[in-house]
């Protein structure tokens, strides 16, 4: 196999930057003939085509080799996935683009683990009336189980990621306290809406606080993904020594120093720009580099 | 504009590199341009198409600074992809001259 993790990781930010560069180059041209900035990202845009697609099938070209031996690995095993896929087939149909959107959050939140203990408390039976930083709580719609059903570690600063409604606070909370929390967010996005139970499925060995201002540094690592257009936009990136990151579509930004929530709100803000319908629901997480 | 005709696009992409290395925006700058804004590519179906002919020995690329200090690829014809344009550019002279004959039109 010619694909290693880290040639493919490479492979992707070459493709990545060439793209963005095409689009800068556009935006400069239009701009320069006398269109409006937004208007000229937008047109740009527009004329690229699907820059996810765009994005797959460079990939695919650049690991051909790969490529050739999964679809191989497909066709051999086709027959045995055949029964199975016509019963997920029919399942899929039923939670459809729902399910893609939910699957691209799960996967933005699901490896991230708590770090930076301050002041250490070993947990005791008390303690664990409300949750804290680095409990993790299994989180499950008792209407429709099949809907929201996942494990979810709280983070370094407090808050959990739940599909559709993005970030909520968790630490501090009592079991009732949050659930009644999640219910009451979640009403609106529902016809049918969800009646979550929250169980601490493994406590944190460690009582600590929150940490509010955790900040971007150099060697961390991005982990992103918009719900609106989860094929488009999602993946991971590395943070630059000089504290830089280069993201798909809105190209490099400076986000050394920069919170996670700031971090959002100018990741959305720059979205908007390249988007006709000017809407975003980009989500960051932020995994730290061993230090 | 029009869409290109099917299976022209790695011909035209081969016949602008013959006058020197671009990245892909000026490729297809440049199809517009000399195309008079004839044929349209849709802009990020380019860049497939780069990587496969790149893939195929046709072209080959570096990273380089463009005029305005800024990184990007530059792709420029091998050995092998002068051939090929040539071998395509017969092909494609034969093809409307046969076109041609059967619309009783002139496509020399």
């Amino acid at each position: 196999m010619s694909g290693s993790q880290t040639e493919r990781s490479e492979i992707q930010s070459e493709i990545d930057e060439e793209i963005a560069f095409h689009l800068e180059e556009a935006v400069r041209e239009r701009v320069a003939a006398g269109l409006p900035e937004d208007v000229a990202r937008a047109s740009a845009v527009a004329d690229f085509g699907n820059v996810g697609k765009v994005r797959i099938a460079c990939q695919r070209q650049r690991l051909w080799r790969d490529h050739m031996m999964q679809r191989f690995h497909m066709t051999l095993t086709l027959f045995l996935a055949l029964c199975t896929g016509f019963f997920a087939l029919q399942w899929a149909r039923a939670h459809g683009a729902r399910q893609a959107a939910v699957e691209a959050q799960q996967a933005l939140i699901s490896a991230s683990k708590a770090a930076e203990v301050l002041r250490p408390e070993r947990a005791t039976r008390q303690d664990l009336t409300r949750y804290a930083v680095g409990d993790t709580l299994r989180i499950v719609d008792m209407v429709e189980p099949d809907r929201f059903h996942f494990a979810q570690q709280i983070r370094v600063d407090g808050m959990i990621l739940m599909p559709d409604i993005g970030w909520v606070r968790a630490e501090g909370m009592t079991r009732q306290a949050l659930s009644d929390e999640l219910n009451r967010a979640m009403s609106p996005y529902h016809v049918n809406p969800p009646q979550f139970e929250i169980s601490l499925e493994e406590p944190s060995l460690h009582r600590v606080p929150p940490v509010s201002s955790i900040t971007v540094a150099a060697e961390d690592s991005i982990r992103f993904a918009d719900p609106v257009r989860p094929d488009e936009w999602s993946g991971e990136v590395r943070v630059q020594p000089d504290g830089t990151c280069l993201f798909p579509v809105i190209g490099r930004l400076q986000v050394a120093g920069v919170t996670r929530p700031d971090l959002e709100a100018l990741v959305r803000e720059r979205m908007a720009l390249f988007y006709r319908d000017g809407h975003s629901e980009a989500l960051i997480d932020i995994v730290k580099a061993p230090r | 504009m029009e869409a290109l005709p099917a299976g022209t696009l790695d011909l035209l992409v081969l016949s602008v590199l013959r006058k020197g290395a671009m990245h892909g925006y000026a490729i297809v700058s440049r199809l517009k341009e000399t195309s008079e804004e004839v044929l349209a590519v849709e802009e990020g179906t380019m860049y497939p198409a780069l990587h496969r002919m790149e893939r195929k020995g046709w072209l080959e690329s570096e990273w380089r600074k463009n005029d305005t200090g800024r990184r990007a690829r530059f792709y420029s014809l091998t050995a092998e992809g002068k051939a090929r344009l040539l071998k395509a550019k017969k092909h494609w002279k034969a093809r409307t001259k046969a076109v041609g004959r059967v619309l009783g039109v002139d496509l020399a």
